[in-house]
């Protein structure tokens, strides 16, 4: 039996993967929609890692139990922004514009975070649990605000390299 | 001339794709897919597995192009990925690597590929005869029409290996073509 013809009816009965295909699942990969959620993840989860550990430090005479259960959640929290991490480094990764837009989301999150713990620390008799997480908030807003400086930079950088190669002489310079 | 033009058109693209231009990316996949759908269905055989390893590439391209520093290198870093694409699945599927087992010393007088004048349906049967080393080595100097160090840097060898490989699958190419009754001399 002569296998090639059942080979050729293979190829034609698998639909190629052609060029419009393609453009769709690269759509759907890149839209700011898909990264968005993690970014808010990772700033939740890190908010809640905060609170939980402001208190469980600064809270006297807590029970085993209430301690046991503040340490399951901050190890769920970090595990959550470890894995935000990860997607948003190795598998929907975020390019120039849309980490400006993630880093300037994380700044506004963290300024309202921080004002918040502020606000609740000073309002109950100077909390040290409130405080201590606005403290961590100042913390994660100097991350946020170097983030955003970073992306900016690079942006702009992306933005010169573009007009240039886009100047008539430059392209005609590169291209001889 | 016309490469130095497409560098800088491929520099553009590049850039226009890592500042996150949606339509850069549609240009991009216009641009490379039929040469990277061409390479990697020219290494399997399987045109199901072909598919799907394609869709792979572009989403590890599309994972890795914000890091991509040369912009100039597009195409050999596109191929190059192609290619560990291909390269994990072979592992996942072969335990052991395949190896040619032709006794090189038996290939004849070598002639360039574009004198022998075969129909593509018969070239394809040929390459995908050869094996997979020898076929890769073809199609990304002659179907893909890289250049010599490219395909070098794709492959992580020498440029003189490669003008090895090349030469003997030529010689194992012809061989195929010969063997089928009547691939040659249409």
């Amino acid at each position: 039996m002569n296998p090639e013809p059942a080979r050729e009816s293979s190829r034609k009965a698998t639909p190629q993967v052609d060029v419009q295909a393609v453009q769709r699942l690269l759509r759907d990969e890149l839209s700011l929609s898909a990264r968005l959620p993690y970014v808010f993840l990772m700033q939740f989860a890190a908010g809640m890692v905060i609170v939980v550990g402001s208190l469980w430090w600064t809270e006297e005479g807590l029970p085993l139990r209430t301690q046991v259960a503040f340490a399951a959640m901050c190890a769920v929290g970090l595990g959550w922004v470890a894995f935000c991490i990860w997607v948003l480094t190795r598998r929907r990764v975020l390019y120039a514009r849309q980490q400006i837009v993630s880093s300037r989301l994380a700044m506004a999150f963290c300024a309202v975070f921080t004002v918040s713990s502020a606000v609740v620390g000073w309002q109950i008799d100077a909390l040290p649990g409130g405080l201590l997480a606005a403290g961590c908030g100042g913390v994660m807003f100097a991350a946020a605000y170097a983030l955003y400086r970073r992306a900016e930079r690079q942006h702009q950088n992306l933005l010169r390299l573009r007009r240039s190669l886009e100047e008539p002489e430059t392209a005609a310079t590169l291209a001889a | 001339m016309k490469h130095s033009k497409d560098t800088t058109e491929d520099r553009l693209l590049v850039v226009r794709c890592q500042l996150g231009e949606i339509a850069a990316f549609d240009e991009l996949v216009e641009r490379w897919h039929p040469r990277l759908a061409g390479y990697v269905r020219g290494l399997v055989a399987e045109p199901g597995v072909a598919e799907e390893l394609i869709q792979e590439v572009w989403l590890r391209i599309l994972r890795g192009l914000p890091g991509l520093r040369d912009a100039a290198r597009l195409a050999p870093w596109m191929h190059r990925i192609a290619r560990n694409v291909v390269m994990d699945r072979l592992r996942a599927v072969y335990a052991a690597p395949q190896a040619s087992d032709q006794d090189l010393d038996q290939i004849e007088g070598q002639a360039p590929l574009s004198s022998v004048d075969v129909d593509r349906g018969a070239l394809r049967r040929g390459l995908s005869s050869l094996p997979l080393i020898e076929r890769e080595v073809l199609t990304l100097f002659y179907l893909q029409e890289l250049r010599m160090s490219e395909v070098a840097e794709i492959l992580s060898i020498p440029v003189g290996t490669v003008k090895s490989r090349l030469f003997r699958a030529r010689g194992l190419l012809r061989k195929a073509l010969e063997a089928q009754p009547e691939g040659v001399g249409r």
